[in-house]
């Protein structure tokens, strides 16, 4: 487990808790009979027992899946979609496998059936929760993370949108066909099981990489989609409910205007039939003319005319001028026959639909008793002068007289929404017709709000938005992190190397101290070689001047031994004069600024060939090969090769010739060497270590005269060049000394 | 030459100023000046401030009227005033600037020569310690400058004492 719990596995333990005692309570609430938490309000569907059980055992194992017991969330997850599952089975094959009425006989039935059984979306629900708390329980990141998480999303959604179902006030997205619906506190138990086993997986996720899942959007794409599908069914489903209501009334008003058309035309023709009855004394010529006005006044009339009793026309007076009215000629229509008899038996006006015929579209008969003699007045009302009113209401609309269609408008058999038909009863005296009412396409433009297209429109939008939000968003934040990152290299980096300068600026300061240091020291270094130089060299040019005059001024009074006193006097003096001197370069060598500059060594070696004076009889061949240009302080460089020289000069002292070779390895990247080789004296190889060192000296002062000074010189002189120098020699053989100065 | 030049030095003896605080060296140096008859024409100061004193004609030497020296030989190690200070005070006065100056020290330091040769000295003469040398340096100094150096003559400024 994490040392720090983080937020979201945190609210998935919470959500976990409250589905338990949303299921406890609910469960408490069947056994002890409280209908307020097992219904809510008296027209909800109550949560079943095995629902209420259900969302115990899902809370309960998303606690656990919380809290890393994997083996108690598996078997909450069994006990869950087992549940379910057994449910849809027993929906889906139609057996009782007895499930439903196990814990407690359901005493709410509420819109239930069979009593007691889960909804089928619930039981859907369940195994969503189910598979998601199995996955949640499994080994492999891939089911942990985003398998667990989208089926979550899914149970989340299913829940979500029953209640916006709630919501919005229709049943349409909960209702499952013939299943009963699922209880809203149900839905609510599931959206919150769905976003807490949504949180746990996002929430792991988010631990182990730092980042959000990349199924985030996929995730925030279902619970979005799914919501905004709700949305659209409830959209739907209003707007089907506000087209049923217009169809309603419009169909209403239609029936109700063409009753009282139909009425005010009977009411009009027995008028006339009253008016001709009394009439009848003035003549049949006068009725004949008044009927003629009748028509003239009544447009929807066809024909009007007077029938025996027989119903043979008397006569007939057609709106299209022809005499003949096929209805009540041989053989006559039987409804007009039936209307004939009825008339005369009742003494009153008889009603009858005819279809339409050759000469006239589909009617009205009507005939009323007029005379004591038997005589009817007859006319016949086109039914195509209603069709105005339909018209206008946006109906199509057809007539039936016992399931026999008489009359219809022409765009009935188009008409749109053949599920929003309507049939009403028309009732005109003692006649019922039914009347089959469509909405035109018209009126199902005017009252559709636009509310479900819209509703998909902006649900697809939102979801659509909110998903690349939430990637891009995981994209913006990758992005930040990994710029993050990189600066914590580079700062990183920046302190290292402020530490870096810091150091060397410690090390500067050192070294300059240091330096300073060197340099008052050089200081006291130089009085001193300056003092040596003046005050240490006076006495002895006293002492040897001294000793000298005494000599010329006593010299016939001195003896031969004294005489001798007095050169060993000014011998030690010059020699002590010398070893000053050469302390004096020594320590200057050692001391003066390195003035490098191009030097030819072959014209060097040639100088100091000259200054070297062997002694009157000394025969020495000097081999000197081609030697380099390089880089030195002249002044320096002359003093090694100078003392190199002279020493070669010395050991070979009594060799006759004296060879003395100079040469010089040719030069390469490290630099240069250059050997001076003699047939000297040469020395015992034992005492090369000693050869450099100041006042060492291998000959004693009778044999070769020396100070000690000469190589411990060159030797300062060559390592202050960055070179090193060494020796080898073989006694009475000879002595090779070679120096290096490195490439410039 | 040395006939000749002899002669001439006979005829024309200059004065010699010897600046020098060793009474030792005073000694060896006159010594060997007076091998060859130079020694009387020595005068001898023993720091830089007598040294600038007598050639500024001022203190002690006020109203001297023997003229200048031919040659200045000055040591470096001087007490109060030392050598090059002397030196440089000889080459920046412009009545003095032509007077040959001949450092005759014991410093064989590299600094001291290159140092001096800068204010214009006008030979470098380091003191040999063996004796004979230094006899034989001290007497070809005073030939060469009290003797065969041609210094310029102040009215006509005939150039350079040359050395």
């Amino acid at each position: 487990m994490a040392a720090r719990l983080s937020p979201l596995v945190a609210a998935s333990r919470l959500a976990g808790g409250l589905v338990v005692v949303l299921g406890l309570v609910v469960l408490a609430g069947w056994f002890v009979r409280l209908i307020a938490v097992v219904q809510l309000r008296s027209y909800l569907v109550p949560m079943q027992p095995n629902a209420a059980l259900g969302l115990l055992v899902a809370g309960a194992g998303l606690a656990a899946l919380s809290w890393d017991r994997r083996r108690f969330a598996l078997a909450c997850a069994a006990a869950a979609g087992a549940l379910g599952l057994a449910t849809i089975v027993q929906y889906g094959s139609g057996v009782d496998l007895g499930i439903d009425r196990l814990l407690v006989e359901p005493f709410v039935t509420v819109k239930t059936f069979p009593p007691g059984r889960m909804s089928a979306p619930t039981a859907l629900g369940f195994v969503l929760t189910g598979a998601a708390l199995a996955a949640g329980a499994g080994r492999r990141p891939a089911a942990r993370g985003p398998v667990s998480g989208l089926l979550g999303t899914l149970a989340l959604g299913l829940g979500a949108a029953t209640l916006v179902g709630y919501a919005g006030g229709f049943e349409i997205p909960f209702d499952w066909q013939a299943a009963s619906y699922m209880a809203p506190h149900t839905a609510a138990g599931f959206a919150v099981v769905g976003a807490g086993l949504l949180a746990l997986a996002w929430g792991r996720v988010t631990d182990d990489t730092g980042e959000s899942p990349r199924w985030a959007p996929l995730a925030v794409a279902l619970t979005v989609g799914i919501v905004a599908a709700a949305l659209w069914l409830v959209a739907v489903a209003d707007e089907r409910a506000t087209i049923a209501d217009e169809v309603d009334d419009q169909s209403a008003i239609l029936v109700g205007q063409v009753e009282g058309l139909l009425e005010e035309r009977l009411l009009s023709f027995e008028r006339a039939a009253a008016r001709w009855r009394r009439g009848a004394e003035a003549g049949e010529e006068t009725a004949r003319e008044g009927a003629a006005v009748h028509l003239e006044h009544h447009p929807d009339l066809v024909a009007i005319g007077r029938l025996a009793p027989s119903g043979m026309p008397r006569w007939m007076l057609r709106r299209d001028g022809a005499g003949a009215e096929p209805a009540v000629e041989e053989p006559r229509d039987p409804r007009v026959v039936s209307a004939i008899e009825q008339a005369l038996a009742t003494r009153r006006l008889a009603l009858r639909t005819v279809p339409a015929d050759a000469s006239s579209p589909a009617g009205l008969v009507a005939v009323v008793p007029v005379a004591p003699g038997g005589d009817l007045l007859y006319c016949r009302l086109s039914l195509d002068g209603l069709r105005t009113a339909p018209d206008r209401l946006g109906l199509e609309a057809a007539l039936y007289e016992d399931e026999r269609r008489v009359w219809t408008t022409p765009g009935m058999a188009a008409a749109a929404g053949a599920t929003q038909e309507r049939q009403l009863d028309l009732a005109v005296r003692d006649r019922v017709w039914q009347v089959r009412l469509r909405p035109t396409r018209e009126l199902l433009d005017r009252v559709s709000s636009g509310t479900p297209g819209l509703a998909v429109g902006a649900g697809a939008a939102v979801t659509l938005l909110l998903t690349l939000t939430t990637r891009f968003a995981q994209v913006a934040r990758r992005q930040a992190a990994r710029l993050a990152e990189a600066n914590r290299v580079l700062e990183r980096e920046v302190a290292g190397r402020g530490q870096a300068e810091q150091r060397v600026r410690d090390l500067n300061r050192s070294l300059s101290e240091r330096v300073l240091q060197l340099e008052g020291a050089n200081r006291e270094l130089e009085t001193f070689s300056y003092s040596v130089s003046h005050d240490l060299r006076a006495p002895l040019r006293h002492l040897s001047g001294f000793a000298d005059l005494l000599g010329e001024e006593a010299a016939d009074r001195l003896d031969e031994r004294s005489r001798r006193y007095l050169d060993v006097i000014r011998e030690a003096a010059g020699k002590m004069g010398r070893l000053i001197d050469e302390l004096l370069e020594f320590s200057r060598a050692g001391r003066a600024e390195l003035n490098a500059q191009a030097v030819d060594l072959n014209v060097l070696v040639g100088e100091v060939i000259g200054t070297v004076q062997p002694g009157a009889e000394r025969r020495i061949e000097w081999r000197v090969g081609e030697l380099p240009e390089v880089r030195a302080d002249p002044v320096l460089l002359r003093t090694v090769v100078q003392n190199l020289l002279d020493n070669a000069v010395k050991f070979t002292r009594g060799r006759s010739p004296a060879r003395i070779e100079i040469s010089a390895d040719s030069a390469n990247e490290q630099g240069c060497a250059i050997r001076v080789r003699d047939n000297g004296v040469g020395f015992d190889p034992r005492y090369t270590g000693k050869l450099f060192g100041i006042f060492q000296r291998l000959h004693r002062d009778d044999e070769f005269e020396g100070t000690g000074v000469g190589l411990a010189n060159v030797q300062r002189i060559i390592h202050r060049h960055g070179g090193t120098v060494w020796a080898e020699g073989e006694p009475g053989v000879g002595a090779t000394f070679t120096f290096t100065l490195p490439a410039p | 030459v040395t006939e000749r030049g002899k002669e001439v030095a006979v005829s024309r003896l200059g004065r010699v100023l010897l600046v020098e605080d060793d009474p030792n060296d005073v000694e060896l140096t006159l010594r060997a000046l007076g091998k060859h008859n130079l020694a009387n024409r020595v005068f001898v100061v023993r720091d830089g401030e007598e040294a600038l004193d007598f050639l500024h004609r001022r203190g002690a030497f006020e109203g001297r009227d023997d003229g200048d020296p031919v040659v200045v030989l000055l040591d470096l190690k001087l007490p109060k005033v030392d050598g090059l200070e002397v030196l440089r005070e000889i080459k920046s006065d412009p009545r003095l600037r032509e007077l040959p100056v001949v450092v005759l020290t014991s410093s064989r330091e590299h600094a001291d020569l290159v140092r001096a040769y800068e204010l214009g000295a006008n030979a470098y003469v380091v003191k040999p310690v063996d004796f004979k040398q230094f006899q034989e340096a001290v007497r070809q100094l005073g030939l060469f400058w009290a003797v065969l150096n041609e210094p310029p003559r102040r009215e006509e400024d005939s150039g350079e004492g040359g050395s």
